[in-house]
C-alpha cells in the first residue's frame, strides 16, 4: 500500500506534478520550454536545410541569460532532428540556425542583427519588457510574473516561414509588421 | 550545464543556475503541452497568478488588443461582449446583469469591480461605476478580467454575480508618450496625454490625463409631451463631462497608484419625477484613490502581497421640482475609507498551493444628504462610521494526477452584524492536456448598504430606511467544460444554477406610501452558455458565444430585465497594409420591463484601425450601431419612461501618436 503510494507521488513528480500544481517555475525554464515549443510549431522551408544535416540548431548571441536551462533541449528530437545548442559570436554565423535567441544584452543593434540575416529562414526570438515592435519574429514578454509572447508575422514571411495556428492561438499578440 | 554555452558567457551568469538548482530540481517544462505553459495567468479568480484553464470559475478576458480593434470607450462596452453578460443604460449609469441576474434600481452593487486587485466599489451605494464614470480611461488597461459565479470566498462581500479585475497598463508597456484625439457623434470631443516609462533602475513611472465633453443629441420622450414638453423632446440634457487622472510608481517589489475621476452627467429622462424638459438635472460622481502595494517573496516557496488603500467617493445630484416655482433639491454623498490586506500563497507544502489572507477596512465616512437649495430645507442628514474585516483561506490539491480540488472559505464581519461564512469548492478534473472539466459550487454574499439602510426622505414620492435589512446571499452551482482542438480552437460550456436568498429590493410600504428596501424572496437563475473562439495565423480571431438563461423572481415569474438568449459574435481581420477591422454583433432577446416587454434587437459595431507611420501612430473610424436599429433598455422605478430608448447610428474617429 505505502509502495502504491510512492509510486503515486513519484508519478504524479514524473508526469509534470509541481508544474500542474503551479509552483513557481525559474523565468529561463519556462523561456526554454517555449522556444521547444516554437521550434515545434514553426515549419521550415525545405530548402532552407540541407536534407542530411542531422542537427536542428538553436543558436544564442549576445549574453546567455538561459544558465544551464537550455541543456534540456539538447538532443531531443524536431522535425526529424536533433537540437544541437551554438553560442555564437557575430551575426555572420547566424544564417547557419535554424532559431536565434538574440540576448538583451551583449549582442550589439537589434536590428543590424536581423537586417544581417536578410531573408534566411532564421526564426529569431528575442525578450522584451514592453510589446513594441522589436524586429524580431519572436518576442517574449516578462510581465506582472507571466511571460507571453508577440508574433510579428511580417518578419515571418521575410524569412519563409510558417508559424502554426495553435501557437498564434495562444500568442499575446500578433501583429502584422 | 553546456561547456559551449558557458565558454563565451559571463562565469556568474553561468554560476547562477547552479545556484538556484541547489533549491531543489526544476520540473523539466518542455514535457508540457504549450497551451498548460502557456494558458493565460489570471490574478481575479483565486487572487493569485493563475492560468485561465486553472481557475476554479470561468474567467473571460478582454485584453487591451481587444479593446483597440473594437473600439470599446467604456467598461460597459468591453462587458457586453462577454458571454451571458447584458448592460443597460439610463442615460446616467450603466446597469449590468449576469445570467439573466439584473436588477433594476440597483448600481451594480452584486458584482464586485476591482482596479488591479483592490475594491472600487464605494462604501455608500455599494456601486461599480461602468459607463463614463469609470475612473480609468480604457486605454490604459492592460486587460479586463471577468470571473463568473460567486467570488466572496475570496473577495468578501459584493461578488454575488461575478467580479470584474481590471488591470491597468505600466509604465513599461508604454514606453514613451502617447496622445489621443478623439471626435464623434452627439459633439464628443476626447483626449488624452500619457507618459510612461522604465528606468534603468527598474523604476516604473506612469501618468496620464484625459477628458471627455459631449454634449448629447436631441432625444424624444413621449411620455414627456403630455407634461409640457413640446413633441417631448429634450434637447442639449445628454451631456456627458468627464476628467480621468491616473499616476503610478513602481520600484522593485513595491507600487503606488493615484486615481482621480470625476463626470458630470445630464439626466434628460426626468427621472424622480422631476421637472422635465429642465436643463438643471445632472448628477457628478467623483472618485479618488491611493493604493500601495507590496509583491514580494516571503521564501522561496512563498509570496507575501499587501496592500493598504485609501478611497473616497462624493455624489451630488441636482434634482430640480417644480413646486412652482422650480425649486433645487440635492443629493448628496460623501464616503471615505481606508484599508489594508495581506495574503500569502504558499506552495511550502508538497501538493497543496495555500493562500491565506486578511483584510480590514475602516469606512470613516458614510455621509448621506438631501436638502432644498433655495429655500432651504434640509430632508435628510446622516453620517455614519463603520467597519469591515474578512479573513480566508483556499487550498489547491492535487487528488490524482488528472483531479484536483480547489477549495476555500472566507468568513466576514461588517458592521458589527452577525458574521458570515462563504465558501467555495471545485472539483477540476483534466483527462487529457487539452480538455478540462470543472464542477464548481459556491455561495457569495453582499451586506445591505448605506443607502439601503439609512436613506430616508419624507413627503409623497419620498423614502425610508430600515435598518432591519440582512445581508443578501446566493448559492451557484456550475458545471463547466473547456477543450482546446488540434487546430487551435477553443471550445468552451457551462451549465449554472443560481439561487438568490433574501434579495434586497425597493417597495413601497402601503402603509404610509414610502419606498422601503426590504429582503424577499428568492430569484433563481439557470440556464447554459456555450463559447468558441479562434486565432488565425494570419492574425484574424473570432470569438462568438450563445447564451441560454431563465431567471425567476421571488414570485415564480419570468424576472424583468432578463433576456432569456443572449448571442455575441466578436471578429477581427486584417485587411492588409496593417489595416485591421473588428466587427461585433450582439442579439439580445425579449425583456420584461416593469410596466410590458421591450423587444429583442441586434446590434452591429464595426471598427476601423488605420496605422500610421512606424511609431505606432493610429487612426480609427468606429460605426456604433451600424444598422441604426432602434431599441431600448426597460427603464427602473425612477423613470417614467417604461422603455428607455437608446443610441441610433453613432460615429467616433481618433488619431493616437506616439513620442
Amino acid at each position: 500500500m505505502r509502495a502504491a503510494a510512492a509510486a503515486l507521488t513519484a508519478l504524479v513528480l514524473a508526469l509534470g506534478g509541481p508544474a500542474a500544481l503551479g509552483q513557481p517555475v525559474q523565468e529561463y525554464e519556462l523561456k526554454t520550454a517555449f522556444l521547444y515549443n516554437f521550434a515545434l510549431l514553426t515549419d521550415w522551408p525545405r530548402a532552407a536545410s540541407v536534407p542530411q544535416d542531422p542537427e536542428f540548431r538553436i543558436c544564442v548571441i549576445g549574453r546567455n541569460p538561459f544558465g544551464n536551462s537550455l541543456a534540456h533541449l539538447q538532443g531531443k528530437p524536431v522535425h526529424g532532428r536533433r537540437i544541437a545548442l551554438r553560442d555564437i559570436e557575430s551575426p555572420s554565423a547566424a544564417r547557419e540556425c535554424q532559431i536565434l535567441f538574440i540576448a538583451s544584452s551583449g549582442a550589439g543593434p537589434l536590428n543590424e542583427i536581423i537586417d544581417s540575416l536578410g531573408d534566411s529562414s532564421v526564426l529569431t526570438v528575442t525578450e522584451s519588457r514592453n510589446d513594441r515592435a522589436t524586429g524580431a519574429v519572436i518576442t517574449m514578454l516578462t510581465q506582472e510574473k507571466r511571460v507571453t509572447f508577440a508574433v510579428h508575422l511580417g518578419a515571418a514571411r521575410r524569412a519563409k516561414l510558417h508559424i502554426s495556428p495553435r501557437l498564434l492561438r495562444v500568442a499575446a499578440r500578433v501583429a502584422e509588421d | 550545464m553546456t561547456p559551449t554555452l558557458c565558454r563565451s558567457a559571463l562565469g556568474a551568469v553561468c554560476l547562477m543556475p547552479l545556484l538556484l538548482h541547489a533549491a531543489g530540481p526544476q520540473p523539466d517544462l518542455t514535457a508540457l503541452p504549450l497551451e498548460q505553459l502557456m494558458s493565460l495567468e489570471v490574478v481575479t479568480a483565486s487572487r493569485f497568478p493563475q492560468r485561465v484553464s486553472e481557475a476554479p470559475g470561468t474567467v473571460t478576458v478582454i485584453t487591451s488588443d481587444d479593446i483597440r480593434v473594437y473600439g470599446y470607450r467604456t467598461l460597459a462596452d468591453a462587458l457586453r461582449s462577454v458571454p451571458g453578460l447584458h448592460v443597460s443604460y439610463d442615460r446616467n449609469y450603466s446597469y449590468i446583469g449576469v445570467r439573466g441576474l439584473a436588477t433594476t434600481g440597483d448600481y451594480n452593487s452584486r458584482v464586485l469591480l476591482l482596479i488591479d486587485g483592490v475594491r472600487a466599489n464605494d462604501n455608500i451605494y455599494d456601486q461599480a461605476s461602468l459607463g463614463s464614470d469609470f475612473p480609468i480611461d480604457l486605454d490604459l488597461v492592460e486587460r479586463i478580467e471577468f470571473a463568473h459565479g460567486p467570488g466572496s470566498s475570496v473577495y468578501g462581500g459584493n461578488a454575488l454575480f461575478g467580479v470584474i479585475n481590471v488591470i491597468t497598463r505600466s509604465g513599461a508597456d508604454l514606453a514613451g508618450g502617447e496622445a489621443t484625439v478623439g471626435a464623434g457623434s452627439g459633439r464628443a470631443l476626447q483626449g488624452r496625454a500619457s507618459w510612461g516609462r522604465r528606468f534603468d533602475n527598474g523604476t516604473e513611472i506612469l501618468v496620464s490625463a484625459s477628458g471627455l465633453r459631449s454634449r448629447g443629441g436631441d432625444l424624444t420622450y413621449p411620455e414627456l409631451a403630455p407634461l409640457g414638453v413640446a413633441g417631448g423632446v429634450v434637447r442639449g440634457l445628454d451631456y456627458d463631462r468627464n476628467r480621468q487622472f491616473l499616476a503610478q510608481f513602481a520600484h522593485g517589489s513595491w507600487g503606488l497608484q493615484l486615481v482621480h475621476a470625476e463626470r458630470t452627467k445630464g439626466i434628460p429622462t426626468a427621472a424622480f419625477d422631476t421637472a422635465p424638459g429642465a436643463a438643471g438635472n445632472f448628477t457628478k460622481d467623483s472618485n479618488s484613490s491611493v493604493a500601495l502595494r507590496y509583491d514580494g517573496p516571503l521564501r522561496g516557496d512563498t509570496d507575501l502581497a499587501a496592500r493598504a488603500y485609501y478611497g473616497r467617493y462624493r455624489y451630488s445630484g441636482d434634482y430640480v421640482y417644480d413646486v412652482p416655482p422650480l425649486v433645487i433639491n440635492r443629493d448628496l454623498a460623501d464616503g471615505r475609507w481606508w484599508g489594508v490586506e495581506a495574503r500569502v500563497v504558499s506552495s511550502a507544502w508538497q501538493g497543496h498551493k495555500i493562500v491565506a489572507g486578511a483584510e480590514y477596512q475602516s469606512d470613516t465616512r458614510k455621509e448621506q444628504a438631501n436638502f432644498d437649495v433655495n429655500p432651504r430645507a434640509v430632508y435628510l442628514q446622516d453620517r455614519r462610521r463603520g467597519e469591515r474585516f474578512g479573513v480566508f483561506a483556499q487550498d489547491e490539491t492535487m487528488l490524482r494526477r488528472d483531479l484536483r480540488l480547489n477549495a476555500g472559505v472566507r468568513y466576514d464581519h461588517v458592521d458589527g452584524g452577525r458574521g458570515i461564512f462563504n465558501p467555495r469548492a471545485a472539483l477540476i478534473y483534466t483527462p487529457a492536456p487539452r480538455t478540462s472539466f470543472k464542477l464548481i459550487h459556491g455561495r457569495a454574499y453582499r451586506a445591505p448598504n448605506a443607502y439601503e439602510l439609512f436613506y430616508a426622505a419624507p413627503g409623497p414620492g419620498g423614502q425610508k430606511g430600515n435598518p432591519e435589512l440582512r445581508p443578501e446571499r446566493i448559492r451557484t452551482t456550475e458545471l463547466a467544460l473547456e477543450y482546446f482542438t488540434f487546430a487551435g480552437w477553443r471550445l468552451a460550456g457551462s451549465v449554472f444554477q443560481h439561487q438568490v436568498r433574501d434579495q434586497i429590493a425597493a417597495i413601497i410600504d402601503p402603509g404610509d406610501g414610502l419606498q422601503v428596501f426590504r429582503n424577499g424572496g428568492s430569484v433563481r437563475s439557470s440556464g447554459a452558455t456555450a463559447e468558441v473562439e479562434h486565432l488565425w495565423s494570419s492574425g484574424a480571431k473570432l470569438r462568438a458565444s450563445y447564451s441560454h438563461q431563465r431567471a425567476l423572481d421571488g414570485a415564480g415569474n419570468w424576472a424583468v430585465n432578463s433576456p432569456r438568449h443572449l448571442l455575441k459574435l466578436n471578429a477581427a481581420v486584417p485587411l492588409g497594409a496593417g489595416l485591421r477591422a473588428g466587427m461585433e454583433l450582439q442579439h439580445t432577446s425579449v425583456r420584461r420591463s416593469l410596466a410590458g416587454e421591450v423587444p429583442a434587437f441586434t446590434l452591429a459595431n464595426f471598427n476601423l484601425l488605420v496605422p500610421l507611420g512606424v511609431r505606432g501612430d493610429e487612426l480609427s473610424f468606429a460605426l456604433y450601431n451600424v444598422f441604426d436599429k432602434r431599441y431600448a433598455d426597460p427603464g427602473g422605478p425612477e423613470h417614467l419612461q417604461d422603455r428607455i430608448p437608446q443610441d441610433g447610428r453613432t460615429v467616433f474617429g481618433r488619431l493616437r501618436i506616439r513620442f
